[in-house]
């Protein structure tokens, strides 16, 4: 058996009264894509903004390749000690938050330059390689603000990859975006699942959530309720409420009728 | 009205090197303040946003007796006052303090308006892609900060320049004081006033043009954007 | 001769209702002049008008206060026109704070969308009507903040006019230094009464402004 690139037991994450995380707990294998669905309110995007410590959960330990992420000893790190760990993660939000006083390709190099070292030439030529990756290579020299949506989050993705990064978290990546300008945003997820990258995609394309994953989780209420192999979630759900919310949705699977 | 310009031909001559000599004092005053404005602004700011309680209400205390108090009679108080305290300051540096304390108080507000102004996820970009937060600070939210910093700190720096004629009720010679003096030794107050203001429009105008510029352009590329 | 600080605050009250006068007189030339000049500056068709508006409101704005009363006191005595030191102090604050407010007032009518002024006149209003009971209501609601600030700011300034010998706080309170040595005590006592009545005032402007947020 595979050694699990990150394992997260028991998490548990309270806002005031209510408690959004009750206890959420899985594994994500190397090369895998594992999706979380669910309604609104399950706990999805604060269970994601977890995993690199944007939230603080309350409880529940996260491990990426044998090391804690957010702990030391029992307390929390800061921000500053959580950078390098965050090295590792790469996140990619659903308003993009490019920053609009820098070019596209300053936008994917800022972070390997100041936090990761690189060399000015060094960093600028990775960034031109990961604009290539994700079809934007001739907007290098553009402001954010004179792309599409579409191209904005493409661009946020190549800034995730500049950070060479074990995970990639995807944060409802195309919700922000006009209907037309969903495929291309998925169609870069897709290459990069193919290329065997290790990703987490919190996302409402079920279909492509069934297409493109490994693994699906469908989290509800703060739980997760039920967890399995892509295809035979989405289209064999086993659990009432998995069958509830996908119907919803009418996202009853590829050909065969929900049992 | 040409006898009136006429004045100003036979005497602009011997005018100008003088106050022309009391306008760098004038500049000094004000930039030197406004220097002192930023530094103590800055600190400011930092108190107000700290975790400690005791410090923001410091802070803001501070913040609330400055904007309630005249520029002239802190002036006043400093030049007349502190030397019952055992410190004696000239004209010069007590109009410079003077100055630099009630910017503060401004400066203080425009700077906390800015960095409320960039988005939080701007910061949280900056910090998931492994950022430390002072980087995050200095390369992401700073720049897009001093945008919308920019004119109101140009409109604060055109105050000071204005407000600086004040200090010549305290004995220091720049330019309104000079041209008191000057208004009494030639019998023209109304030449000389009238010039005087000519200067101080002359470095002040531009100043406040091009703050409004910016904020224009500001304002401009903001509703570009949209969202953020 | 060693007045305790209450007599010494006895004397500045003096002071105190005379910059209450010029700041009232100002205030009141502040607001009309204006606003007349808003208007001008915003709805009439003359290009010439708006510039010349234009250059009085920088003039006014780009130049020290303390130059124009010295202008006004000292310059136009020389050419017979002579003022007193209240008479001057109020025209001076006043002719300022119409252009402070000439600004604020045309920037807060532009801000109100166009289409209020014609439904207005569709509606049967004459354009005076338009403008008071539709446009001005709107437009001071929205400056409201900015005529706080503005007033804090006046009662600030009163204290300008002590330069031109105006009976006013800090012209008591200089001449108490020079017959008495409670220097600190004086100052701070100037201090505390501008403090005092400054700070209800924009409180003051704070809570209506408030206030009327709230009731929209």
């Amino acid at each position: 058996m595979q050694e699990a690139l990150l394992t997260v037991n028991g998490l548990k994450k309270r806002y005031g009264a209510a408690e959004v995380l009750k206890g959420i707990s899985f594994d994500l294998k190397r090369g895998e894509t594992l999706s979380l669905i669910g309604p609104s309110g399950s706990g999805k995007s604060t269970c994601l903004r977890c995993l690199n410590f944007l939230e603080r959960p309350d409880e529940g330990e996260i491990v990426l390749e044998g090391e804690r992420i957010g702990r030391l000893g029992s307390r929390f790190m800061s921000d500053r000690e959580l950078a390098p760990q965050r090295r590792e993660i790469a996140m990619v939000f659903q308003l993009f938050y490019l920053w609009p006083h820098l070019t596209v390709r300053d936008n994917v190099a800022l972070a390997p330059i100041k936090a990761g070292g690189m060399s000015r030439a060094e960093a600028y030529e990775l960034a031109e390689a990961m604009l290539e990756k994700v079809h934007l290579g001739h907007k290098a020299d553009e402001y954010p603000e004179r792309l599409s949506g579409g191209q904005q989050q493409r661009v946020a993705i190549a800034r995730a990859l500049a950070q060479k990064p074990k995970l990639i978290l995807f944060d409802e990546p195309t919700s922000a975006l006009d209907p037309e300008l969903v495929g291309e945003v998925l169609g870069v997820i897709r290459e990069l699942a193919d290329e065997g990258r290790s990703m987490i995609l919190v996302t409402h394309e079920i279909r492509f959530a069934r297409d493109v994953a490994d693994r699906v989780i469908f989290m509800d209420g703060g739980h997760v309720v039920e967890q399995g192999r892509a295809r035979e979630v989405i289209c064999h759900p086993q659990k009432d409420r998995t069958r509830a919310f996908l119907g919803q949705i009418g996202e009853a699977g590829a050909a065969e009728p929900a049992r | 009205m040409t006898a009136f310009l006429a004045v100003y031909s036979s005497y602009l001559h011997e005018w100008w090197p003088r106050l022309a000599g009391a306008v760098r004092v004038t500049i000094e005053l004000s930039t030197l303040g406004f220097a002192l404005a930023i530094v103590l602004g800055a600190v400011l700011v930092l108190m107000l946003r700290s975790a400690n309680p005791l410090a923001r209400a410091a802070a803001n205390a501070f913040v609330q007796f400055l904007r309630a108090v005249p520029l002239l009679a802190l002036l006043l108080a400093l030049y007349f006052g502190l030397p019952s305290f055992g410190v004696t300051l000239s004209g010069y540096w007590a109009g410079i303090l003077g100055l630099g304390l009630q910017g503060a108080a401004y400066v203080a507000e425009v700077l906390r308006g800015g960095l409320t102004s960039v988005h939080k996820g701007q910061r949280e970009a900056g910090l998931a892609a492994g950022m430390a937060p002072h980087q995050v600070f200095l390369w992401i939210v700073l720049p897009q900060a001093m945008r919308v910093m920019l004119p109101p700190l140009l409109n604060c720096y055109v105050a000071l320049l204005k407000d600086s004629s004040l200090c010549a009720l305290i004995a220091t010679d720049e330019l309104m004081l000079t041209a008191r003096a000057m208004a009494s030794e030639y019998f023209l107050p109304l030449h000389i006033f009238l010039l005087v203001g000519l200067f101080y429009f002359a470095t002040a105008f531009p100043l406040s043009m091009l703050s409004r510029v910016l904020a224009r352009r500001l304002a401009r590329g903001r509703r570009a954007l949209g969202v953020n | 001769m060693n007045p305790g600080f209450l007599d010494i605050l006895r004397t500045l009250l003096a002071g105190a209702a005379t910059a209450a006068q010029v700041a009232v007189g100002a205030v009141v030339i502040a607001l009309a002049g204006g606003l007349l000049l808003a208007l001008a500056i915003v709805f009439t068709r003359s290009n010439a008008l708006r510039l010349v508006i234009g250059a009085y409101v920088e003039w006014m704005r780009n130049v020290p206060a303390l130059a124009h009363l010295f202008v006004l006191y000292f310059g136009l005595a020389a050419v017979g026109v002579r003022f007193s030191p209240l008479g001057a102090a109020v025209l001076g604050l006043g002719l300022v704070g119409a252009a402070v407010l000439a600004d604020v007032f045309a920037s807060g009518l532009r801000a109100l969308h166009a289409g209020q002024r014609e439904a207005a006149l569709a509606a049967g209003l004459t354009p005076a009507q338009a403008l008071r009971y539709v446009l001005l209501p709107q437009m001071l609601r929205l400056t409201l903040p900015s005529i706080g600030n503005y007033a804090s700011q006046l009662i600030k300034d009163t204290s300008i006019a002590s330069a031109i010998a105006a009976p006013e706080i800090m012209f008591y309170a200089r001449n108490l230094v020079t017959s008495t040595f409670q220097t600190p005590l004086i100052y701070g006592g100037a201090i505390l009464l501008y403090a005092c009545i400054v700070l209800p005032v924009s409180s003051a402007f704070a809570f209506m402004s408030r206030r009327l947020e709230v009731g929209r």
